[in-house]
């Protein structure tokens, strides 16, 4: 009863515009009021500020997001896109590809959807649409698969904090995005090459000279990269010191390019600053939200019924699958997989699911609800990049929906997808 | 109330330029603590306590204020922007209200806290054992000067009669 | 939430650890069973196992303010809150075995008044049970460590606390990482040992990467079972009653569980290649002074917290020699 009416009331404060964390911050705690009294309202309130925070792994979500501003300010993604375009445009479905294959570039180097979205709408959007590509199409590409990319290839801001709630390897679950990255990526280049075959959308073919040109403005993109690999797979340093290299390095490339001013790098440390306190507002309050959760036995007796409930492990994962996908229709990545995960995990591993494996499962369908209505932050963000109507965006990305849901599928019926590279390194 | 708003806002940006010199601090520290580790077998001593018990903190609760005022935390706009301006102002007025609330509590049971580690002499369980106490102090202050700011949006609703935050998806997000 | 009636009593359990995690199997569980068998039902736990309703370093203040009814966590994490039980915890050459560590802390819970008053009186909690682990030792990658000179520069994963101070007197580099991020560390050779119980490596998914075990025997882990003072007072006597001969009949083998628990793991480890280091008699004295010195020097270095740690250290030696 209580947690229906605090469940009702999060609705309501979220639809009439409160900030995400915010309102699961007072919902929570009015919840642990209700359900827990004022002692356990207290204790909570004045313990979970400082713990959710308190963590050397929290610390490469700022400085991957701090890379990825360096790297916004300093055009390398702009060049990474020309020069695909340069060797691949002119071919069927080329452009459209570049965009993809961009995308899966600049995904190496940042671990947030929305930073992703956000820089590829502005750049990818208005090439496809100058090679005659629809712009439903070309908006549609770009919400649906650029983020969910830039979070299943490594680094990974979710993939980050699933580790960290869960105490699953961070390790394992970034190396375990790597192949369904590489096969979203496969299957996006298949779908647009055969969608685009009858029609015009080639760009004119680049010489050999202006290609080979273009290549030398994406060598600062492949030493970051090369940077942060060599550094984690020569073990030099964690996953989690490694943001430190990324950042720091994407900072000198851009300066020794003279791409990057002054006032661009304050600016790139101010965005990374304000993008940590949005996510960990969220984080704060999920942790609220859900110790409320927890408190009212609703979680228990779900837990419950389904462990009673004598359905078999694959109508449960089934279940669990849709649950997220209803999830993202209102919440976003990183409050719903915060606010579930202390749920949802005990039963993924009783039923004997690997951890590591549900980790990229719940990312990639969390991203699914970023493209979907009402709640859609990269609908949003796509829509006022490319100035095309969010609905329009959303029309596009229908198509791309049903890829990313093969690829959970694909996921679920082969494992290996994301199991084979963890458990060989 | 002009002279005290833009008193405020002076302070509330100061606080967050330090958020961001820190983040820089830490991506060097840890640059560094690498670097030693690695040349001289010699890491830097509580670099892992330290990022997590202070420089997070400082990351994430200086930036909180000056975050609001950019409208950076995420919301849920497909409704709100098909309100009216009354009703946006409406809503923003409530919101932010209960936000108001809520961040004074954490201010207040973390200044407690503050106290209480004090008291205790609460130290990090790292090698270099330093006092824990001024963390729960700096979330307090973030915390508060996150109450103010809301409170200030809401007497901008009340006297000058417009919603103080008008862009629904604001540049910050674009990282 | 908390029912407490002369007929029905339902009350808040947690604890930090996950369900599948040896102390929860050992101790939490049985004891909650056997509570209930005593009380015909009558008491019903409400278990938040796995950090659900918090952090495993606010589980003291969430005991001690009423979160929570019943908690279970481990005093090392609370030295300020908790100092001897803490200090216990992090001396050397204290116990040799779950088993003989646990009947004796737990004779000590029971008669000395100092440990009662300070750890837990003061905290507003109502001591149960302590379970002692078996010892955490050296867990090396390549580096045979037979002696404490052998200990110089080795970078080496600890929980914190004491154990530090340890290391950091031989010279070792203490690093505190988290359980997650133990096995990358190890991996790429941040760190060259780790300090574990058999089972914590075990959990932690790091045999395979560690070559050589040294068993001097460096600090145990003990987990307390307290009840919020308050709610204490609240309960039926036959309620209190039953909480406590439920300790006492779990008591024992919480202990040997775990000691075969840790001899199963040892003899697996040694099966795939792993080598667990023979001590001589030469080498085990110099591991054994380096520990009286240790604790010697801690007690004179925290002699102004007005703890008599020499007192209960002494207390408790005699009642671990009478397990033997
Ligand atoms: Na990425
Ligand atoms: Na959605």
């Amino acid at each position: 009863m209580a947690a229906t009416f605090i469940i009702i009331l999060l609705l309501v404060l979220l639809f009439i515009g409160m900030p995400i964390g915010f309102a699961l911050i007072f919902v929570g705690s009015l919840g642990i009021v209700i359900v827990g009294g004022i002692d356990a309202f207290l204790g909570i309130l004045s313990s979970t500020a400082y713990r959710s925070v308190n963590s050397f792994t929290l610390t490469t979500i700022p400085l991957f997001i701090l890379m990825a501003n360096f790297i916004a300010k300093s055009n390398i993604a702009k060049d990474l896109y020309n020069c695909i375009l340069k060797w691949i445009g002119h071919i069927p479905g080329g452009v459209g590809v570049s965009t993809v294959f961009a995308s899966a570039g600049f995904g190496t180097l940042s671990g947030s959807s929305i930073a992703a979205t956000s820089i590829m709408s502005k750049i990818c959007i208005p090439e496809m649409v100058r090679a005659n590509y629809k712009p439903t199409f070309s908006a549609g590409l770009v919400a649906s698969s650029t983020g969910t990319l830039a979070v299943l290839i490594p680094p990974s801001v979710p993939l980050i904090l699933y580790a960290v709630q869960t105490e699953t390897s961070i390790g394992k679950l970034l190396i375990a995005g790597i192949v369904p990255g590489i096969v979203l990526a496969l299957l996006l280049t298949a779908f647009i090459v055969l969608s685009s075959l009858n029609k015009n959308t080639v760009i004119e073919k680049a010489t050999w000279t202006e290609r080979f040109q273009s290549l030398k403005f994406i060598w600062p993109m492949i030493v970051l990269v090369a940077i942060v690999l060599v550094i984690i797979y020569f073990g030099i340093a964690t996953s989690t010191e490694a943001a430190a290299f990324g950042a720091l390095g994407a900072l000198v490339i851009g300066w020794l390019l003279k791409r990057l001013n002054k006032s661009a790098v304050v600016e790139a440390f101010k965005d990374a600053l304000q993008q940590t306190a949005m996510i960990f507002t969220i984080v704060i309050g999920g942790y609220i939200f859900a110790y409320f959760f927890t408190l009212s036995g609703v979680g228990q007796s779900m837990i419950t019924a389904i462990s009673e409930s004598g359905l078999s492990k694959w109508t449960i994962l089934f279940l669990i699958i849709l649950f997220y996908l209803i999830l993202g229709l209102f919440m976003d990545l990183i409050g719903s997989m915060i606010l579930t995960l202390p749920l949802v995990f005990p039963i993924i591993l009783s039923l004997g699911f690997d951890p590591v494996w549900f980790g990229v499962l719940v990312v990639l369908l969390l991203e699914i609800g970023l493209v979907t209505p009402p709640v859609g932050i990269n609908l949003f963000i796509t829509s006022k990049y490319s100035k095309i109507p969010v609905e329009k965006v959303f029309y596009g990305s229908i198509p791309f929906i049903f890829l990313l849901l093969f690829l959970v599928l694909l996921i679920v019926v082969f494992p290996d997808l994301a199991l084979y590279l963890p458990n060989n390194m | 109330m002009q002279k005290f708003k833009a008193g405020f806002e002076f302070v509330e940006r100061i606080i967050f330029n330090i958020g961001s010199v820190v983040l820089g601090v830490m991506m060097i520290w840890i640059f560094l603590d690498v670097l030693f580790r690695t040349i001289f077998n010699q890491p830097i001593p509580g670099t892992v306590e330290l990022t997590g018990e202070y420089l997070m903190v400082l990351i994430v609760y200086l930036g909180l204020s000056y975050t609001l005022r950019q409208d950076g935390h995420v919301k849920v706009v497909f409704l709100y922007d098909k309100f009216s301006e009354k009703w946006k102002m409406r809503s923003d007025f409530i919101t932010s209200l209960l936000a108001t609330i809520s961040f004074l509590f954490i201010s207040v049971l973390n200044f407690n806290e503050f106290l209480v580690y004090l008291q205790y002499d609460i130290k990090s369980v790292g090698i270099l054992g330093y006092p824990l106490a001024p963390a729960l102090l700096l979330i307090s202050l973030g915390s508060l000067i996150l109450s103010i700011r809301l409170f200030i949006n809401m007497t901008v609703i009340v006297t000058e009669r417009k919603a103080p935050i008008q862009s629904s998806i604001s540049e910050s997000e674009t990282m | 939430s908390t029912v407490i009636d002369e007929d029905e009593v339902r009350v808040r359990f947690a604890t930090y650890v996950p369900v599948t995690s040896p102390v929860y199997k050992y101790v939490a569980e049985p004891w909650m069973e056997r509570v209930v068998e005593l009380t015909n039902g009558k008491v019903e736990f409400n278990t938040f196992p796995g950090e659900q309703l918090g952090k495993a370093h606010d589980m003291l203040k969430l005991t001690r303010d009423g979160v929570i009814d019943i908690g279970l966590f481990p005093a090392n994490y609370f030295p300020e809150y908790m100092p001897i039980t803490s200090a216990l915890t992090g001396f050397p050459s204290l116990n040799t075995s779950s088993y003989q560590g646990t009947m004796a802390y737990n004779e000590l819970l029971k008669s000395d008044d100092e440990l009662i008053q300070r750890d837990f009186v003061n905290n507003r909690m109502v001591p149960l049970m302590g379970h002692v682990s078996p010892t955490y030792d050296v867990w090396a990658i390549d580096k045979e460590i037979r002696v404490p000179g052998d200990l110089r520069g080795i970078k080496i994963r600890t929980a914190g606390g004491i154990t530090n101070e340890y290391f950091s007197h031989f010279s070792a580099v203490p690093v505190t990482i988290s359980h997650t991020e133990t096995y990358e560390a190890l991996e790429k050779g941040i760190i060259d040992a780790a300090n574990y119980s058999s089972v914590g490596v075990e959990a932690s998914g790091t045999k395979d990467l560690l070559g050589h075990a040294t068993f001097p025997h460096i600090g145990t882990a003990i987990h307390s079972l307290v009840v919020n003072e308050r709610i204490w007072n609240r309960l039926p006597e036959d309620v209190q009653q039953a909480m406590k001969q439920a300790v006492e009949d779990i008591l024992e083998e919480s202990g040997v569980n775990y000691d075969e628990e840790t001899i199963r793991f040892n003899e697996l480890f040694e099966k795939e290649g792993g080598d667990i280091i023979e001590l001589t008699g030469e080498e085990q004295q110099q591991w054994d002074e380096a520990a009286t010195d240790f604790i010697e020097t801690w007690i004179d270095n925290n002699d102004d917290k007005g703890v008599p740690y020499q007192e209960v250290l002494d207390h408790y030696r005699d009642l671990l020699d009478k397990v033997q």
